[in-house]
């Protein structure tokens, strides 16, 4: 009776885990076939779609806009997530509880809201469907991810340090800049990353500021996949999975990422 | 050290200044925009929204999909994360890796993944025409299909949420609770369950807001009838170009999020104290 139960709830698991994993293990095969985009099990073995993939510009063009505004939008977020961070866990700004609130704002808010917004506002300054639009956009986006980890970073850190270098004389710019900072690398590392990840697969917000020569990449992944129907596309996700899987693969060996990520 | 508190609270108003700018003042342009027409104030556009019977009907279909992803998301949320939580220490880790792996890929390259699973030449289809449930399988652009790309979506966040409140839980108050004989059925439902819910209602939370919100779940895996609150205001804004119309069905979706994360707050303050 025990063990059935437990047989039971192992096949209950790794059921779970194929339907996790499941939409990831179809891609991969389907994008080394040569038939249907949406056809599983694919016949025939060929790399063909990857030699499209790599002679596609328009593809090409997308990934490289993507990792750019990936690039700017998280420098942005990274810095003024540290500064949000310091002033919630350690500066003297009242009503600190709707603070923190204000800052994971953009969480909760609709991004179709948000999305809107950037909208209205940009349409006067003439600046939608720049690069420059997108990534300001997406810094706003990204920001809390980078503050959560901060904040509960620095949070577990002990400000006796930062007081003992104000004692024995140094500016508070300098103490910050040689204590505190150095203390905060691997939470802006991990919290930067993910904002990162999240910047380049951004949909919603990003698709009220596009332009026709500013299509980020899973813009034209849905154009592809929905639109235009376009195989090309099985051996882009196929490569951006296996790429997901190894990255993540490194990143918890080196570094135990998941430590990073419990809330 | 007040001096150090100074400057960090100087740190602090930058960050302030920036998100007031391009997060708080595009906020408060979509509310003016809803609450204009022809340049005055007015609800006019509220009273299209509230007396239109599509978009009554949009909204109900919102809030009921959202709340059944919410609650599949956290039963089998609590199952991966009590089955995380029961593994050796040392292999926890890869685990949680593993399962919230979908997490860090592409949200659209997966709701390809369930175009693919769905879709009459794919592998649920095969498996029912195996079994002879039925000759035409159409899944996909339905309920259903929207259903399943929700939850796909929200489960490692729910996940995540369970399974750190049911590691902060103190072994010895559950080998207490054995000790004092309660079987371990009694002892999950009268210790363990209760002590997770702080995770619980984290994960129910995160999980309501992002399914009530999701755009492009629907956009992909759902059909012109499965449309939910997010396409609306973004045909309404960009398709037709009515700014106003558009900024109202929003503004309506972040009221329903916020009222809804309120009373799941107050519910578990309330479970607190009972």
């Amino acid at each position: 009776m025990r063990s059935a139960l437990r047989a039971a709830g192992y096949l209950a698991i790794a059921l779970l885990l194929l339907f996790i994993l499941g939409p990831m293990l179809v891609i991969v095969p389907v994008s080394f076939g040569s038939s249907g985009m949406f056809q599983f099990p694919p016949s025939g073995f060929s790399l063909e779609r990857y030699g499209q993939l790599f002679a596609d510009d328009r593809i090409m063009s997308s990934i490289g806009l993507s990792l750019g505004i990936g690039a700017a939008s998280t420098v942005i977020a990274v810095l003024v997530g540290v500064l949000a961070a310091v002033g919630i866990a350690r500066g003297g700004i009242p009503f600190k509880g709707m603070l923190e609130s204000f800052f994971l704002g953009p969480l909760i808010v609709p991004l179709v809201t948000t999305g809107i917004g950037f909208l209205i506002i940009f349409v006067p300054m003439g600046i939608v469907g720049s690069p420059v639009s997108i990534a300001l956009a997406h810094s706003v986006v990204i920001c809390p991810y980078v503050i959560r980890i901060a904040t509960a970073s620095l949070r577990q850190l002990d400000p006796v340090l930062e007081e003992a270098a104000i004692v024995h004389g140094a500016k508070e710019g300098y103490a910050f800049r040689t204590v505190v900072l150095p203390q905060l690398v691997p939470a802006m590392i991990s919290g930067g990353l993910l904002a990162f990840l999240v910047s380049i697969d951004e949909y919603t917000v990003t698709s009220f500021l596009i332009q026709a020569n500013t299509i980020t990449l899973p813009v034209r992944i849905y154009q592809l996949v929905s639109l235009d129907i376009n195989p090309v596309v099985t051996a882009l996700a196929g490569l951006t999975i296996m790429l997901s899987f190894i990255v993540i693969f490194v990143l918890e060996k080196k570094f135990a990422i998941h430590k990073y990520l419990e809330m | 050290m007040p001096r150090m508190k100074r400057f960090y609270s100087v740190l602090g108003w930058i960050a302030i200044a920036y998100m007031a700018a391009l997060f708080l003042y595009p906020l408060l342009n979509v509310l003016t925009t809803s609450l204009k027409s022809g340049g005055s104030f007015s609800l006019e556009q509220y009273e299209k929204v509230f007396s239109s019977a599509v978009y009554m009907k949009v909204l109900g279909r919102t809030m009921g999909i959202a709340a059944v992803s919410t609650v599949i998301s956290l039963v089998l949320g609590y199952a991966l994360a009590w089955f995380i939580a029961s593994r050796r220490p040392s292999s926890q880790g890869i685990w949680l890796m593993l399962i919230i792996s979908p997490m860090f890929m592409s949200l659209t390259v997966r709701l390809y993944g369930w175009l693919i699973i769905l879709s009459n030449d794919g592998p649920v289809a095969a498996v029912s025409r195996a079994l002879r449930f039925s000759q035409e399988v159409s899944l996909l652009f339905s309920n259903f299909s929207v259903i399943v790309g929700i939850v796909h979506y929200v489960l490692p966040f729910v996940v995540l949420n369970i399974y750190t409140s049911l590691k902060k839980l103190n072994p010895s108050l559950l080998e207490a609770s054995m000790m004092l004989g309660a079987s371990s059925a009694r002892t999950f439902w009268r210790v363990t369950f209760p002590l997770s819910l702080p995770g619980v209602f984290a994960g129910g939370s995160i999980a309501f807001a992002l399914a009530a919100n999701t755009f492009l779940v629907p956009l992909m895996l759902g059909g012109p009838k499965t449309n939910l609150l997010s396409n609306m205001a973004y045909d309404a804004t960009i398709t037709i170009g009515n700014f106003g119309l558009g900024s109202a069905l929003s503004i309506v979706l972040l009221a329903i999020v916020v009222i809804v994360l309120v009373l799941m707050g107050v519910l578990e303050r309330r479970g607190h104290h009972a």
